[in-house]
């Protein structure tokens, strides 16, 4: 299980992944990254949604009620310019922090 | 609880709503998505093999109980609900001060270039007010009719502007400065065209203390834009409580 910090730190550049895949609903987003993680991210579901309506407010995403197949409404999110260009970042960050662990964790690098 | 009765899922999500909307901190909004949330939630266990009752019940635990959703949500809602109550009316103030001199200006303008006459009579007032109070009556009908449907091009609206406060600042300022200039335009020329001013709907101008009335309520929508816009990331902020 990720600590509660990186928990944090990681829902906002996930979401945005996710939807840069395209547009989905809470329900899904929560699975997709429970699936992707193996279970390692598990988020306490109803505490996705204000993340989600806060990130609109910020201008990141935006939201839309669509009929489903089934009949039922659901409250689709997709990606905003803004939210594009802060994913950019986001996605530069962590791969510089990933780059720099995955130097200090190889073996190779310790040799010398 | 009733263990005889067979299980009724939309009335048990129906009494898990009432319960939800106590919370101040859980608007509409968001119990119609926590609902949506919740039934695609019920569906995927049954799926699983669970009887309905019980998908219902490891959902909503699953979900968040009462006092889970209330504390999750009132941390970082409470403040976006005062903020967005006050931003209205903040709105709704402005839009109505706006409107009004509008409707104003242009029933006197309408009534003189009609009349043909240089100095207004004595019947533009109640001629005015009829049509003002007609103008707005239709206004508020449309509104009320299209405030009601989520979907209807107010809220889209609505929604758009709050989303996007640094434009929403920047039309309120622009459109404070529009009714400044009008206002202080109307002021001057009422030196020679005297009958004008009596019927402009800004008199506040000549009353220095309403041009800092006027000027306030731009500068507190500013203020409240901002702090909506710089709120902090409730993931974030979850993670330090």
């Amino acid at each position: 299980m990720l600590s509660k910090e990186l928990v944090a730190a990681s829902t906002v550049p996930l979401v945005l992944s996710i939807l840069a895949e395209g547009e989905n609903y809470g329900y899904a987003l929560i699975r997709r990254v429970r699936e992707l993680s193996g279970g390692s991210i598990e988020w306490t579901e109803g505490m996705l949604y204000p993340v989600l309506h806060w990130m609109e407010e910020q201008g990141l995403i935006e939201s839309e009620w669509k009929q489903a197949d089934s009949g039922r409404k659901r409250k689709y999110y997709h990606l905003h310019q803004r939210g594009k260009t802060v994913l950019a970042t986001e996605k530069a960050q962590w791969l510089a922090v990933h780059a720099t662990f995955t130097q200090l964790w190889t073996p190779q690098a310790h040799s010398i | 609880m009733d263990t005889t009765s067979p299980f009724d899922l939309d009335q048990s999500i129906l009494d898990w709503r009432r319960t939800l909307a106590n919370s101040p901190a859980i608007r509409r909004g968001d119990l119609d998505e926590l609902e949506s949330h919740l039934r695609d939630s019920v569906v995927s266990l049954q799926a699983t093999g669970l009887e309905a009752h019980e998908a219902f019940w490891v959902a909503r635990n699953r979900l968040g109980g009462f006092e889970t959703l209330d504390a999750e949500f009132g941390k970082v809602n409470l403040e976006q609900v005062w903020l967005d109550r006050v931003l209205w009316m903040v709105t709704g103030s402005i839009a109505l001060g706006l409107g009004s001199g509008l409707i104003n200006g242009l029933v006197t303008f309408a009534t003189l270039g009609i009349f043909k006459l240089t100095t207004a009579p004595s019947f533009i007032g109640p001629v005015g007010l009829v049509l003002h109070v007609a103008t707005l009556a239709v206004l508020f009908h449309y509104l009320w009719r299209s405030g009601k449907n989520q979907d209807g091009l107010i809220c889209r609206a609505g929604r758009w502007l709050m989303t996007r406060p640094r434009t929403t600042g920047a039309i309120a300022l622009f459109l404070t400065a529009l009714s400044a200039t009008s206002s202080a335009g109307a002021y001057a020329l009422s030196a020679k065209l005297l009958p004008l001013q009596t019927y402009t709907s800004l008199l506040v101008w000549r009353w220095p203390a309403g041009m800092v009335v006027v000027l306030l309520w731009p500068a507190v929508l500013v203020w409240l834009l901002a702090r909506k816009y710089n709120r902090q990331n409730p993931a974030v902020a979850n993670s330090k409580s």
